[in-house]
C-alpha cells in the first residue's frame, strides 16, 4: 500500500496491534468476509474517534465530518463488494495444462474492466492469481508451479481485494470446478523417431475449398451458399453452390504407453517415459496431424469430444499397473506411423 | 540492488491530489474567524508554488519536521503572550499544513497530507459555523476519495489506470446523499463541551451593566442579532402578531449625569441547563410557538418578547432577575436556539418588582429640563400619564440623528438644545422629566421591531434594531413609553435587500437543518416530507408518467438513431469498395468479399475485425461516420 501506517514510523507495538486487528475477519453470509488492511484499521479508529467526538459534543458539523467518513468507508465496501461480484470466470484464463516444476507465467487479458480499479487475488487449493482491473482493460496474471505430476483439483475459489481505497479486505469464497493437469517434465524421444515423422511429405493435409458446382435449394441451406445473383423472387428458382471437399489422405502416428511397469523399473524411469508421452502429444498439439494415443488400456483420438483434455489427464493421473503381469522384455513405448 | 522505477504520470497526480486534499483543508480552518489571514495566505502561497514547481520544490523530511517543531515552539511562545488558545491551535495548524505541503514528495508524504487535512477539516467543524463551509468539506469529501484511489492503485507493482472522473461525479452523488441520510439518522445526545462549535462574539454596545449614552446606537449596524421563526402557525399571521414587538434586554435604573447602570436587584428565578423557564400561563390555541436563532454576542442578555409565557430546555444555566432582566451565566459563545412560547397578545407576562429608590433619584437632572417641562405642561397641581403622554407626544415631532453633535458631557442639555438625536436621549429625557413629575422611571434597551424576510418567512432582527425605551411606575405598574421619532424605523443600512433576503434565508436554513438540528427535528423532518409527499402525490404521479414517456420517447430515438447511423455507415463503406472496385450486394456481409484492390490482405483482415467489433460488441462505441472515414483512410 501507497499508504501503509507503517510509513509513519508507528512503535512496533502500535504496528502489532493494528495488525491483530488486521487479522480479524468477520464471516459475512454466502461465503463473504470483511476484514480491513492497515490503513483501514487506522481509519476506522479515525472514524471512532471523530462519532465518539461528535456524539459527546453534539456538534453537528462534526457529525457531517464523521458522515462524510462513513460514506467513503461504505463506499469502499460497496465497491469492493461490487469488483467482486463482477470478477469473470477464471477458468478461461487458465492455462490448458502445467508441467511439474515448471513455473508458468500467466497474462491474459479477460473481459470484466469497468470504472473501479481494482487487484483482486484469487486463491485456488495450492495456487494465486491475480486479477486486474482498470478502466479500459482487465487482465489476470501471476505464476504457477506445482511441484509434481497429478491434477490439481480446485473446488473453491476465494477471491480477496482491497479495492479501491484499500482500506476493507473483501473476500468471496465460491465453489467452482478447476481440473488443471500437471503433467510431467517433457523428455525428448530418440531423434531417428522424430526424423521418420516429420520428413514424411504423406503428412501435409490437402486444403482445398474450390466451387464443384449448383444444385437446387433445399430449404434449410445455409443462405451464404445461396448464388443471390442468379437468385429470382421464387425460391424454387434458386441455386446453391456446392465446393469440393478437402482432400484428406489418412496418414497418422500412434503412440501406445504401456503402463505395466518391469519389475527392474523405477518411478524416476516411469515419470521419464511419460514424459516422452508428453513431448510427443505437445509436439504435435497444434500441428493437423491425426493421431491416436493409448495409455494403458485407454485410447484417446481426435475424434473424441474431449480431446485433447481427457488425454492430458490421463496423462497426469497415471500410476504405475501391475496386471495383466508385463513381459520381461516388452516394449514400453510404442510410435506407430500408419 | 538498485531497481530504478519508471517515472508514471499517476504519480504526479497522486502528488497533486494530495496537495488539494491538504488544500481544502486549509480552506475550511480559513473560514473561521480565529484564524490569521497571514497564517493561511502563507499555507496556501507554498502549496500553489509546490503544485506549480512539481515534487522539486521540496524541502527534505527532516526540514520540513524542522518547520512543524518550530511552529510548535512559536505557538507555545504565542500562548504565553496571551493570543487566545483557539487563535493559537489554528496558527499551530496551518504551520503544520505548510510543513506537510512542501515536504519531499513520499508516500509517508501523502499520509502526512490526508491525516492533516482531515485535522484542518475537524478543527474547521468546532472553530467555524460558516455557510461557505459546506464547499471545502465537499471537495475534501471527493477529493480524499480520488486520493485514496489513486494511491491505492498507485501502490500496485502493475499499473492500471484510476477511473474516469466522470465516475466520481455518480458516486459523488450517493456520497452526499448517503451523508445526508446519516447527518439526519444519527442520535444527539445532550452533552456539551468545548468541542462544540464556537464563533468570536460580536460585539455590541448598550447591553451591559453600564451604557454611556451615545455609546449605542451611534450607527446603522445590519449585523443581525437573532433570527425568529414561527413553529404552530402560517408565517403570514406570525408575521402579523410578531411584527412591532419590544424585545426586552437590559434594565437601567441608576443615572449619573452622562451615563446609566444597572442595578443589583434580587434573582426572581434561576434555572440550570436543559431545564424549562415558566413565566405565565397561556392558553393553548392562543399562544405563539417561536424559535429564536441568537447569535453569539459578548453580552449574557436573553432578549425576551412581549407576552413571552415559557422558553424550553434551556441551554445554559442562567437567571432573571426582580426587573425582568434575563441571562445567562456567562456570555455563550456559539450560536443558540431557544424555543419560545408567548401570548398572542402584546401584554407584559413579567412579574416586575416595584421601584427602588434609585429609580425615583432626581439628581442630576439639569434645569434646562426643568425650565423645558414648564415650556411644555405649564404649571400642573398634579403630573398624570396624560402628562407623561403629552411630553412623549411632544418628543416624537423631534427630529430623530444618529450623528447628532451631542456633547458627551451634558448630553441631555445639548439635546435639548439641538432637539436631535438617537432613541437612548429621547429615553433618557423622558425618564428624568418623570422623575421631575414624581413617578419613578428608568430606560430599558433591548430591540424592537424587526425585518420581515419574504424569502425564507421568517423575522429578522439586526444591530440597527436596537433600541431604549423608558418604563414609567404609574399606579403600581411599570407602564412603558417610548419617545422616539417614528421616522427612526424608516431608517435601513441594508443596501441590497433583496440579495440579503436571499442570502439571510440561506443563513437560516443553514443554522436550522445543518448547525442546529436535533432529534426533534428528525420527527419534524419526516412529517414534513409525508405531508410534502401526500401533497405532491399527483405532481409526481405526472411527473413518473412523463418520465416513462421520455424514457421510452429516448429509447425509440435512440432505435431510430442507431438505425439511421448504421445505415449511413454502410452507405460510407460501399462508396468506398466501390472506390476500390469491390461490388457489395446489400446482403453480403464484408467478411465474405475479397479484399479491395491495393489493400494488403492482412490490414484488411485487421479492420473487419474492428469494424465487426464497434458493430456487434455491446461493449464498443459505434463509430461514427467521421471515425469510419478516419479508419478507411488509414487502410489505405
Amino acid at each position: 500500500m501507497a499508504y501503509d501506517p507503517a510509513d509513519l514510523r508507528l512503535p512496533p507495538w502500535l504496528l502489532r496491534s493494528l495488525d491483530v486487528l488486521v487479522g480479524l475477519r468477520l464471516p459475512l453470509p454466502a461465503g463473504w468476509s470483511l476484514g480491513m488492511t492497515r490503513p483501514g484499521a487506522v481509519m476506522l479508529t479515525s472514524l471512532l474517534g471523530v462519532w465518539a467526538a461528535a456524539f459527546y459534543s453534539g456538534n453537528n458539523l462534526l457529525y457531517l465530518c464523521g458522515a462524510m467518513l462513513v460514506m467513503i468507508a461504505l463506499g469502499g465496501l460497496w465497491q469492493g463488494f461490487s469488483v467482486l461480484r463482477q470478477c469473470p470466470d477464471i477458468c478461461a484464463a487458465l492455462p490448458e495444462w502445467l508441467e511439474a516444476g515448471s513455473p508458468l507465467v500467466v497474462r491474459r487479458a479477460t473481459a470484466g474492466s469497468g470504472s473501479i480499479t481494482a487487484k483482486v487475488q484469487i486463491t485456488g487449493e495450492g495456487w494465486q492469481l491475480q486479477w486486474w482491473r482498470g478502466s479500459a482493460h482487465a487482465h489476470v496474471s501471476g505464476r504457477l508451479l506445482a511441484p509434481q505430476r497429478g491434477m490439481l483439483r480446485t473446488r473453491r475459489l476465494r477471491l480477496s481485494t482491497a479495492a479501491p481505497i484499500g482500506m476493507w479486505q473483501l473476500s468471496h469464497s465460491i465453489s467452482t470446478s478447476i481440473d488443471l493437469p500437471v503433467l510431467p517434465r517433457p523428455v525428448a524421444l530418440p531423434q531417428q523417431a522424430l526424423a521418420a515423422v516429420s520428413s514424411d511429405p504423406s503428412r501435409q493435409l490437402q486444403d482445398g475449398d474450390d466451387f464443384q458446382e449448383l444444385r437446387g435449394y433445399v430449404r434449410g441451406d445455409a443462405p451464404a451458399r445461396i448464388h443471390w445473383r442468379k437468385a429470382g423472387g421464387d425460391s424454387q428458382q434458386w441455386r446453391v453452390k456446392r465446393f469440393a471437399q478437402p482432400e484428406v489422405r489418412h496418414v497418422a502416428e500412434s503412440l501406445t504407453l504401456d503402463l505395466r511397469l518391469p519389475a527392474h523399473a523405477s518411478m524416476a524411469d516411469f515419470e521419464r517415459l511419460l514424459g516422452m508421452a508428453w513431448y510427443w502429444l505437445k509436439s504435435r498439439w497444434q500441428q493437423p496431424l491425426i493421431c491416436k494415443m493409448i495409455i494403458g488400456q485407454q485410447c484417446f483420438s481426435p475424434d473424441d469430444e474431449d480431446w485433447p483434455r481427457s488425454c492430458l489427464k490421463a496423462l497426469a493421473e497415471a500410476q504405475p499397473q501391475q496386471q495383466p503381469p508385463v513381459a520381461r522384455c516388452g516394449l514400453l513405448l510404442t510410435l506407430v506411423r500408419e | 540492488m538498485i531497481v530504478s522505477e519508471p517515472f508514471r504520470h499517476d504519480m504526479l497526480r497522486a502528488e497533486r491530489l494530495t496537495l488539494a486534499v491538504l488544500l481544502s483543508g486549509v480552506a475550511s480552518l480559513a473560514l473561521s474567524d480565529f484564524v490569521s489571514p497571514v497564517y493561511w495566505l502563507i499555507t496556501v502561497v507554498i502549496a500553489s508554488l509546490r503544485w506549480w514547481r512539481g515534487p522539486g520544490f521540496a524541502l527534505s523530511e527532516l526540514q520540513a519536521s524542522m518547520i512543524g517543531w518550530l511552529g510548535f515552539l512559536w505557538v507555545g511562545l504565542e500562548l504565553t503572550m496571551g493570543r487566545p488558545w483557539a487563535v493559537a491551535f489554528t496558527d499551530f495548524m496551518l504551520i503544520l499544513a505548510l510543513a506537510v505541503a512542501v515536504e519531499a514528495a513520499t508516500p509517508r508524504n501523502h499520509l502526512h497530507r490526508l491525516l492533516t487535512a482531515t485535522f484542518l477539516v475537524l478543527a474547521a467543524a468546532v472553530l467555524t459555523d460558516s455557510f461557505f463551509l459546506i464547499i471545502p468539506l465537499i471537495c475534501w469529501l471527493w477529493l480524499m476519495w480520488r486520493a485514496s484511489v489513486c494511491l491505492y492503485s498507485q501502490g500496485m507493482h502493475e499499473y492500471i489506470e484510476a477511473p474516469p472522473l466522470r465516475h466520481d461525479l455518480r458516486l459523488m452523488l450517493l456520497l452526499v446523499a448517503g451523508t445526508g441520510l446519516l447527518f439526519v439518522l444519527m442520535p444527539r445526545f445532550d452533552h456539551h463541551s468545548a468541542l462544540t462549535g464556537v464563533q468570536p462574539r460580536m460585539k455590541t454596545g448598550g447591553f451591559s451593566d453600564q451604557v454611556e449614552i451615545g455609546s449605542f446606537a451611534r450607527k446603522l449596524d445590519t449585523r443581525v442579532a437573532f433570527r425568529i421563526e414561527a413553529v404552530n402557525m402560517t408565517p403570514q399571521r406570525f408575521r402579523q402578531l410578531m411584527m412591532g414587538r419590544y424585545w426586552r434586554g437590559v434594565t437601567l435604573s441608576r443615572y449619573n449625569g452622562r451615563s446609566w447602570q444597572r442595578l443589583h436587584v434580587p434573582v426572581g428565578q434561576r434555572w440550570s441547563i436543559h431545564q424549562n423557564v415558566q413565566l405565565a400561563a397561556v392558553q393553548a390555541g392562543h399562544d405563539i410557538h417561536l424559535v429564536m436563532y441568537r447569535e453569539a454576542s459578548d453580552h449574557a442578555y436573553i432578549f425576551l418578547p412581549d407576552g413571552l409565557a415559557s422558553i424550553r430546555r434551556m441551554p445554559f444555566s442562567g437567571e432573571i432577575n426582580v426587573q425582568g432582566d434575563a441571562r445567562f451565566r456567562q456570555p455563550p459563545s456559539r450560536r443558540l436556539r431557544l424555543h419560545m412560547r408567548l401570548s398572542q397578545q402584546r401584554v407584559g407576562t413579567l412579574r416586575l418588582a416595584p421601584p427602588v429608590a434609585e429609580e425615583r433619584s432626581r439628581r442630576h437632572i439639569p434645569p434646562q429640563l426643568r425650565q423645558w417641562l414648564h415650556q411644555v405642561l405649564g404649571e400642573q397641581a398634579q403630573p398624570t400619564l396624560a402628562s407623561l403622554l403629552r411630553l412623549q407626544q411632544r418628543l416624537k415631532t423631534w427630529t430623530y440623528d444618529l450623528n447628532a453633535p451631542i456633547d458627551d458631557a451634558h448630553p441631555i442639555v445639548s439635546f435639548l438644545q439641538l432637539r436631535r438625536g438617537h432613541c437612548e436621549l429621547y429615553a433618557t429625557l423622558l425618564a428624568l422629566a418623570a422623575r421631575e413629575l414624581g413617578f419613578p422611571a428608568r430606560i430599558v434597551n433591548g430591540y424592537y421591531g424587526g425585518e420581515w424576510n419574504e424569502r425564507g418567512q421568517f423575522l429578522i432582527v439586526r444591530q440597527q434594531q436596537a433600541h431604549s425605551w423608558t418604563e414609567v411606575w404609574v399606579k403600581g405598574h411599570w407602564v412603558r413609553l417610548d419617545a422616539t421619532p417614528p421616522s427612526r424605523w424608516q431608517l435601513s443600512g441594508v443596501r441590497f435587500p433583496q440579495l440579503d433576503d436571499i442570502w439571510e434565508s440561506i443563513r437560516l436554513s443553514w443554522y436550522r437543518y445543518i448547525l442546529e438540528f436535533q432529534n426533534d427535528d428528525r420527527m419534524n423532518l419526516y412529517r414534513q416530507l409525508v405531508s410534502w409527499l401526500k401533497g405532491m402525490l399527483p405532481r409526481l404521479l405526472l411527473l413518473l408518467l412523463a418520465g416513462a414517456a421520455l424514457w421510452w420517447g429516448w429509447l425509440f430515438w435512440r432505435q431510430r438513431h442507431s438505425a439511421v447511423r448504421l445505415h449511413a455507415q454502410w452507405r460510407v463503406v460501399d462508396r468506398w469498395l466501390q472506390q476500390h472496385q469491390v461490388q457489395r450486394q446489400p446482403w453480403q456481409p464484408l467478411r465474405l468479399l475479397p479484399a479491395p484492390a491495393a489493400i494488403d490482405a492482412q490490414r484488411w483482415q485487421a479492420w473487419l475485425q474492428q469494424w465487426e467489433a464497434q458493430r456487434y460488441d455491446p461493449a464498443q462505441r459505434p463509430w461514427s461516420r467521421r471515425e469510419l472515414k478516419q479508419k478507411l483512410r488509414e487502410l489505405e
